[in-house]
């Protein structure tokens, strides 16, 4: 049973557990300006493989605390971990994923939380 | 008679998922950083796939030089619209069927041959295997589709074995490839060319999940070796957000029979049904035509009150419906109500009165 919880709180917490696993340059971006179907991304680097995978450990067990699980998703990239609560979307990516999927840059006009 | 070893094409997905916007850019990492200012590219693009090839009996050694799956892409900005190109068309380039053309040139005859039925620019070529698509239906996390009739066929040398009773089915990577292969029915190329819309408009939906990205990225650079194509990895890779806000539009090239087993272009038809459906303008007002709702439940109920509020009169039935779609024989009237409900247009090659609106669960959050 997942709780229902604040798109914008759920934002804030991912960000803070990211935070709490040293994820570097983290990006929370508002897309419902611009994206009919997606409502919030978090963006992550994550300085290794290894590092990604705590990050994505942290966040699922955390999360799983209050509830609140991922929607299931096909094979994951061992560059690129996306995390799907629903209304946010979670991208933990290697620096080199980040830098080549520009993911904010393609929405350059979204807004930043 | 066994299913041709034809194939299919996801290669909308695959190239959709990427390769939309692939004009030729300036060299520099800067450069390829994919944007969403201003309008994205209109280009020409021919996708086909490869069947396979046999060294000896029973015995396939991989891919074939034939493409019995040809379709004709235009990118229209974030509009994608493909027309299938059935495999028996005589092509006077090739001096023989179409689906010989790739063999017997190469990509180049393959992208004239196909221009001169279409009557389009092909700027790019993407050929795909029958691995490559199984793949990429495996990193979108397969498909659901609805069985009419019972499909049961077996081809041992074309590891083909495809068992299928009527209802719903969900099916991964190498099933739906089988789905897509049968054409062991009565309808043969032209309900296989069907049968790969319907596919493919499910791959195009589920590709734009952002939870589908990194396994397609990863598939993707798994199989753009096998593949042919002038699109490179990191120009199609770059641009997978982009498949965001794409809206796929999917028809067959109208054809008539001729003597011995070619069909012939029917100059007619095409003149009427390929330049609305390449045009882009949509009309003001909803077209006069018979508008048949099908569907289940709440859905059916709500688009019922919406087209009543619009001034319509629709027709309606309570059926099962896998996924939503829209059905229709004129290019106006689909473009309309397509975007008006915002779902993907597939023309048949049946007829269908008017427009068929099929509404399915996954339509509701």
């Amino acid at each position: 049973m997942v709780k229902p919880k604040e798109a914008t709180a759920l934002v804030q917490q991912v960000k803070d557990l990211l935070l709490e696993k040293k994820a570097q340059n983290v990006v929370a971006l508002d897309l419902r300006a611009v994206s009919q179907s997606l409502d919030y991304f978090v963006l992550a680097t994550a300085t290794s493989t290894p590092h990604l995978q705590a990050l994505e450990r942290h966040l699922v067990e955390k999360l799983e605390e209050e509830h609140l699980r991922p929607r299931p998703t096909e094979g994951q990239s061992p560059r690129w971990v996306v995390l799907d609560y629903g209304e946010v979307v979670v991208h933990l990516m290697t620096r080199e994923a980040r830098e080549f999927y520009d993911l904010e840059g393609f929405w350059a006009d979204a807004a930043r939380l | 008679m066994r299913p041709r070893l034809s194939f299919l094409l996801l290669a909308l997905a695959l190239f959709l998922l990427g390769g939309v916007l692939s004009l030729p850019r300036p060299q520099g990492e800067a450069a390829v950083r994919p944007s969403r200012a201003g309008a994205l590219p209109e280009m020409g693009l021919v996708v086909a796939a490869r069947d396979i090839e046999y060294c000896g009996y029973h015995t396939p050694c991989g891919p074939g030089s034939r493409t019995d799956t040809i379709f004709y892409v235009r990118l229209l900005g974030e509009e994608v619209r493909a027309v299938a190109i059935p495999r028996d068309l005589y092509s006077p380039l090739v001096g023989g069927k179409i689906n010989a053309a790739y063999g017997r040139g190469g990509a180049e005859l393959l992208k004239r041959a196909v221009e001169e039925a279409v009557g389009m620019v092909a700027e790019r070529h993407l050929i795909l295997t029958l691995d490559s698509v199984a793949k990429v239906v495996d990193a979108v996390g397969g498909v659901e589709v609805v069985v009419e009739r019972p499909m049961h066929y077996e081809d041992r040398a074309a590891k083909l074995f495809i068992h299928l009773e009527p209802g719903r089915h969900y099916l991964r990577g190498a099933e739906a490839v089988a789905y897509m292969r049968f054409r062991h029915d009565a309808l043969g190329d032209y309900a296989r060319l069907d049968r790969i819309k319907g596919v493919l408009a499910q791959v195009l939906k589920r590709a734009q999940n952002p939870a589908t990205w990194p396994a397609l990225s990863l598939a993707l650079r798994e199989v753009w070796r096998e593949l042919d194509t002038d699109l490179t990895l990191e120009e199609a890779l770059a641009q997978l957000p982009a498949v965001r806000g794409l809206k796929l539009s999917l028809a067959t090239l109208p054809t008539r029979e001729g003597p011995g087993t070619f069909l012939y272009v029917d100059e007619e038809r095409k003149a009427a049904f390929l330049s609305p459906f390449f045009g882009t303008t949509l009309p003001l007002e909803p077209p006069e035509v018979p508008v048949h709702l099908k569907g289940e439940g709440p859905a059916l109920a709500w688009a019922r009150a919406w087209l009543s509020a619009l001034g319509l009169n629709p027709t309606w039935e309570e059926a099962p419906v896998a996924r939503s779609a829209l059905y229709t024989q004129d290019p106006v009237a689909g473009a309309y109500f397509a975007d008006l409900f915002h779902l993907p247009l597939l023309a048949p090659h049946l007829p269908v009165e008017g427009v068929v609106v099929e509404l399915g669960p996954d339509l509701l959050p």
